[in-house]
């Protein structure tokens, strides 16, 4: 059962290239083709889930509920800078090299 | 010991071990040559450093020697999927996007390995960021089960299975966020254990859907993987979503099968879709609980025909997150054709990410997008809550479960590649386990008439591993599924 306040878009037409730009990926045309079949497929099983009647159910983020897990305020475990910078594709001076992001 | 000495179990070497009959450098030797002989075959593993772990090896020895023995798996080489880091190892979760890396630092459970004297060997094989169950999603090729090369191992954690059935390692580390380690560990006819969710720390594991994601063990007796996960499991206070539980002696409760009194047959897990040598090979494993003093009874879990929607919704929307870090800028790939900041973002992930991470994080986008936001994934979490309760309820009136780990024995390669719905299905079983929070157990319980592996599951409370262990051990000892080797 579908609550009124509900809007039900589960198995329409998938935008994707709208969904491709929030995700940032570049997609080539063929792989959109792909997706546009495949995600309208795996997107009617989902549309079983407007059936079921969730009213008044708490979603639950997690398996069991933990919440606001705090440390105590230390300085701990830190990388030094090269450690940290060690993966980094491109680098210098201590600093991630990106192309000019200002004009 | 009987048989060659990469098929032993690692009670059996402990023993060896100790009485000075084999050394930890003799052992570790004839893995790595065992895997060299197979890997050809079986692609299980994506990078090994010889050298280093045979430097683990020999200062094993040497300890044992001088009688500062660390653990019971002390001098035990153990395989690692590659998306659990590993300081100074190449950690690659199986995709191109992390061509080069190499970890700057331990995951809780390596370390918590180190100081157990673990041999820490080789970098497995997986489906792309864990996401497959077949292994066919990696970028450095699928895996082939070890008892039909031409039949998948499983996924995601399709190398560590197929490593620990083939010899290539004693025991193995994989992830389970759907039934990454219960399926691969059925399809390949080995344990696979999927602790409770919060029972093994994920610092330092890479990050899928993290409100499902759990650390597993693989092994080829019951008691082997009990051994591991007492050296892996306990709270973290780097993981945010590890608790507290009490621990066990696992090893000392593996003979305390008695005190599971009653055992839950969820009915709806015996359905259509279930292959009839599966179904009978577990209905002979319920019927050899029931004899053995375990009062059976029939259950229900009426929401888990949900189960699949609500995981695939749940399961990219977090994954859409989680992987938003990897954006050509601070580690990995970077696209050498971008031409500005941003579009580094879009050839990198372009280029870096294969078909199905694609696929998931364009799924997950999709459920998280304004508009789709509370039809989509605030409803799956709606009804997850109602699976959880439906799991507590029946955990109120029986003390484990025992279903299907697969709805088949391992399929052919190729065989649902093009049909990602298909291949979604295969995990029937497994995913509301993880959706539940309950801890998920897969032991060899037969073969099918063409040889190949048939698994069961038994499903626990949560933080009650001993339980489906001890449950799991009775079995074990009681059928001779564990003196049985692929021939490859």
């Amino acid at each position: 059962m579908t609550t009124g306040t509900e809007k039900n878009h589960i198995g329409a037409e998938v935008d994707v290239d709208h969904i491709a730009t929030l995700a940032r990926i570049h997609l080539t045309e063929s792989e959109k083709e792909e997706l546009r079949k495949n995600l309208a497929s795996i997107l009617e099983h989902f549309r079983e889930l407007s059936s079921v009647n969730v009213d008044g159910i708490e979603p639950s983020a997690h398996a069991f509920p933990l919440y606001d897990v705090l440390r105590e305020d230390d300085a701990a475990g830190a990388f030094d800078v090269q450690t940290a910078l060690s993966n980094a594709p491109k680098q210098r001076s201590g600093l991630i090299i990106v192309p000019k992001v200002i004009e | 010991m009987d048989g060659e000495i990469f098929y032993g179990s690692a009670a059996e070497l402990e023993r060896l071990l100790d009485s000075g009959e084999l050394t930890s450098q003799e052992l570790t030797e004839a893995v790595i040559a065992r895997t060299k002989l197979v890997d050809k075959k079986l692609n299980a593993f994506i990078h090994f450093d010889e050298e280093k772990t045979m430097r683990e090896a020999i200062a094993s020895d040497r300890r044992r020697k001088s009688g500062r023995k660390m653990s019971a798996l002390d001098g035990i080489p153990i395989g690692i999927k590659d998306l659990i880091a590993e300081r100074g190892q190449p950690m690659t979760c199986g995709s191109k996007i992390l061509s080069g890396y190499v970890s700057p630092y331990d995951a809780t459970v390596v370390e918590r390995m180190r100081e157990s004297g673990c041999v820490l060997w080789g970098r497995l094989n997986m489906d792309e960021f864990a996401m497959g169950s077949s292994n066919e999603n990696s970028h450095f090729g699928n895996v082939a089960n070890p008892w039909d090369i031409s039949r998948v191992p499983g996924g995601s954690s399709g190398g560590s299975a197929a490593a620990v059935a083939a010899g290539e390692a004693i025991l193995a580390l994989g992830s389970d966020t759907g039934g990454s380690v219960r399926q691969p560990a059925a399809f390949c006819g080995i344990v696979g254990l999927k602790p409770s969710y919060g029972a093994v720390s994920r610092y330092g594991l890479v990050a899928f859907a993290s409100s499902l994601d759990q650390v597993g063990q693989f092994g080829r007796t019951v008691a082997d993987v009990a051994s591991l996960f007492q050296i892996i499991s306990g709270h973290d206070e780097r993981d945010s979503s590890s608790y507290p539980f009490e621990k066990r002696d696992y090893g000392a409760e593996l003979s305390n099968h008695s005190r599971v009194k009653r055992i839950g047959i969820p009915k709806e897990c015996f359905g259509d879709g279930l292959d009839e040598e599966i179904r009978r090979a577990i209905e002979a494993a319920i019927d050899f609980y029931g004899s053995g003093g375990h009062e059976i009874v029939e259950v229900s879990l009426p929401t888990i025909e949900y189960a699949i929607p609500v995981y695939y919704v749940i399961a990219t929307a977090e994954a859409s997150a989680n992987l938003a870090r990897f954006d050509g800028i601070r580690y990995g790939y970077r696209s050498a054709a971008a031409q500005n900041a941003i579009d580094i973002y879009f050839k990198t992930r372009g280029e870096g990410f294969g078909a199905e991470v694609k696929r998931r994080i364009m799924l997950g986008t999709y459920v998280l997008s304004s508009e789709n936001f509370e039809s989509c994934y605030l409803r799956a979490q709606k009804v997850r809550t109602m699976i959880r309760g439906d799991f507590m309820r029946v955990f109120t009136d029986v003390d484990a479960m025992i279903t299907p780990v697969t709805p088949s024995a391992a399929f052919k390669i190729g065989e649902k590649i093009a049909d990602p719905m298909r291949m979604y299905l295969s995990d029937i079983y497994t995913i509301s386990v993880n959706l539940a929070g309950a801890c998920g157990l897969s032991l060899p319980c037969g073969f099918s008439k063409t040889g190949l592996p048939i698994g069961m599951q038994i499903i626990g409370r949560p933080f009650h591993e001993h339980e489906i262990l001890a449950l799991a051990n009775e079995f074990e000892l009681a059928h001779d599924f564990r003196g049985m080797h692929p021939d490859i």
